[in-house]
């Protein structure tokens, strides 16, 4: 029976409120869809303590790791482009340089990973308890245009549902909450998020998952 | 001694299966299924001494919903439980005890779980080597059979009802008639019949006790509190209910001539040594109120009833009192109430009560036939990771398996990676949980916040 583990390495603290949670559930869906061989979709495992994700660190938290993962999701915000470019192409090449035999695959949302928070309306408005939402922030694929996505997150809790942002909890509890429900489907609309759900099946038919 | 629980269909589980050590913590974060876990061994335990509709009675839930939920909100129609038993006597070889529960509408009678298959497998001498390696317990402690009987011997029950044992109507005799036979066929070999229906009746009367000693503490201090009627239960339910009885019952059971409260002192001495509040306490049966209760003595208030115990005084007692009666005692949870040192005092007490089968049967200063005792508990501290071997914990969480296109949320079980260990154990379904994870427990936080 073939399972697949995946570990997450993030970029900051507040991913690991909806990033784990939230390509757990994506990987369900590809499997179902890509690789119905595919038994089991483990916890996606994120690893704080691979740092500032610098290779070394990164590294060294994967070699702690070693044989309880398939694919390695390395997460780094896509904005600027000129800044983010380089750290990835660097983590790339480190990891191609080392012994480990597990692909890395790229998780890379434009900007911000709040603005995939935002790309299902739907979801929002379950995660506020709102009938409906008064201002409609951008949702669908022109979550990559939202220059501020996290001001974005913050005005639609203060302004739609009444909650202070600031206050202990509220942010981490929405993004969870957002995680749990956002549609897959409304989320490959969005480019970057398609390019993640490519390079996935690219990775799994590497590993041979179409053959279960 | 349950040596190993193999659940499907059942609540959370899908194709569960998990090697029981004399002494097991379960920890994990909410809902990952270990209160499940204890369920399903009171469920399996019950229905086989018992009955369905009196294990129904015991656990969590109305009988469908007893039934896994897959993900598109429809229930399966079968639960599978296997549990395999090392008996009393340190019997090398492993009965295991299979019962297929089904869904379904009888002609002529109402819906419900029905047993479809039942019986009792006599395993070979490789599955009690195979736990023992499993669970780190030496196997040289344990001897043959005294009677021939080749392994993979089936006592096939199916079509009885699902109560195995003599068909005694009420338990309590059945347990004396079960027990007695049980120590009669392993010691007196000049019984008449054949070997194999003598070693059949010992497997099915040791596989009965064995499941009726069966206890689960989910305790309450509201139950705890209260007195015992004279002539009530002599056995504690899962709240605590009846715990002045079932301390009678235990002075009564265990008493000698030179130790007049039998295993009841050692209890005293324990809760003395774990909760300094309390100098020492009494079993005290008031013919006039027609009631039993516990009184507790403190050096400075002197006497204290029940109702006036802290909630961790009264918890730690039932605690200990379970961990001093053979069988398989599972507890939920024993943190609660209690301060972090006692619960690293109770959880190296309960591994030293538990039986210890790397001791030779002269070292364990126990009857050889005596059965066995096991502690299984559940837990949320990080003080198990300190106060636990690892070898004597399981961890437990959630997985997502894909059942015909419909991804459905179960729980997983994995032991704990040693220091420099191996991550990926023979017989093990998953990577054994790495430090990162145990981190996070440690934190008490369910994610890398």
């Amino acid at each position: 029976m073939r399972s697949l583990s995946c570990v997450l390495i993030r970029e900051g603290p507040s991913d690991d409120w909806f990033l784990p949670i939230l390509l757990r559930r994506a990987l369900e869906e590809l499997v179902i869809e890509s690789f119905p061989a595919c038994r089991e979709v483990q916890e996606v495992r994120s690893l704080p303590k691979a740092g500032n994700q610098s290779p070394e660190p990164v590294l060294a938290a994967l070699e702690r790791e070693r044989g309880t993962f398939d694919v390695v999701l390395y997460h780094h915000d896509g904005a600027p482009p000129a800044k983010s470019g380089p750290v990835l192409e660097r983590m790339r090449q480190t990891w191609r340089a080392s012994d480990f035999t597990e692909p890395l695959v790229a998780v890379v949302p434009m900007r911000e990973t709040e603005a995939w928070l935002l790309a299902d309306q739907a979801a929002l408005v379950r995660a506020l308890s709102v009938r409906k939402l008064g201002q409609a922030p951008v949702s669908g694929p022109e979550v990559e245009s939202c220059p501020d996505p996290k001001a974005v997150v913050e005005t639609l809790l203060r302004d739609e549902a009444g909650i202070n942002p600031r206050k202990t909890g509220v942010l981490r509890n929405f993004y969870v909450s957002v995680a749990e429900n956002a549609g897959i489907g409304e989320l490959r609309k969005v480019p970057a998020f398609r390019q993640w759900w490519n390079d996935m099946i690219e990775a799994l038919e590497g590993l041979g998952y179409q053959h279960g | 001694m349950i040596t190993r629980i193999e659940i499907d269909g059942f609540k959370s589980f899908e194709n569960f299966a998990l090697d029981l050590p004399p002494f097991l913590v379960l920890i994990g974060t909410n809902a990952s299924g270990k209160s499940n876990l204890l369920d399903a061994v009171t469920f399996v335990a019950t229905t086989a001494t018992r009955g369905v509709d009196a294990a129904v009675a015991e656990v969590r839930g109305d009988p469908r919903g007893l039934f896994r939920r897959r993900g598109d909100g429809n229930r399966v129609d079968r639960m599978r439980f296997a549990l395999e038993i090392l008996l009393p006597g340190r019997l090398s070889h492993l009965c295991r005890y299979e019962l297929d529960l089904v869904w379904a509408e009888p002609v002529g009678a109402i819906e419900g779980i029905v047993a479809e298959r039942q019986r009792i497998v006599r395993l070979g001498p490789e599955s009690s080597l195979r736990w023992a390696s499993a669970v780190g317990v030496a196997a040289e402690g344990l001897r043959p059979w005294p009677v021939p009987l080749k392994a993979g011997h089936v006592i096939d029950l199916t079509g009885m009802p699902p109560v195995i044992g003599s068909g005694a109507t009420k338990p309590e005799q059945a347990r004396a008639e079960l027990e007695n036979l049980a120590n009669t066929l392993l010691h007196s070999p000049s019984r008449p019949g054949t070997d194999v229906e003598r070693a059949d009746e010992t497997i099915l009367a040791g596989v009965w006790q064995e499941l009726n000693l069966v206890r689960f503490l989910h305790l309450e201090a509201g139950a705890l509190r209260r007195t015992s009627e004279l002539g009530g239960p002599s056995r504690m339910d899962a709240t605590g209910r009846d715990l002045p009885n079932y301390l009678r019952s235990l002075m009564l059971r265990t008493a000698s001539d030179n130790r007049p409260l039998g295993v009841v002192g050692d209890i005293k001495m324990h809760l003395t040594g774990l909760v300094r509040e309390i100098s020492d306490f009494t079993v005290d049966k008031d013919d006039r109120r027609r009631d039993v209760r516990l009184e507790f003595f403190s050096p400075y208030e002197q006497r204290l009833d029940a109702e006036f115990a802290s909630d961790g005084t009264l918890r730690m007692l039932a605690i200990l009192a379970s961990l001093h009666d053979d069988g398989v005692v599972a507890v939920e949870e024993p943190e609660n109430g209690v301060f972090p040192e006692r619960l690293r005092q109770l959880l190296n007490l309960a591994r030293g009560l538990v039986t210890d089968l790397r001791q030779s049967v002269e070292d364990d200063g126990r009857d050889n036939t005596a059965w066995h005792r096991q502690a299984i508990f559940t837990s949320h501290s990080p003080v198990v990771l300190d106060a636990v071997p690892y070898e004597n914990i399981a961890f437990l969480d959630m997985t997502t398996v894909i059942e015909d296109g419909v991804p459905s949320r179960v729980s997983r079980v994995r032991r704990l990676r040693e220091d420099a260990g191996p991550v990926r154990v023979a017989g093990e379904r998953w990577p054994r949980v790495t430090d990162s994870e145990l981190d996070r427990f440690r934190a008490g936080v369910e994610e890398p916040v």
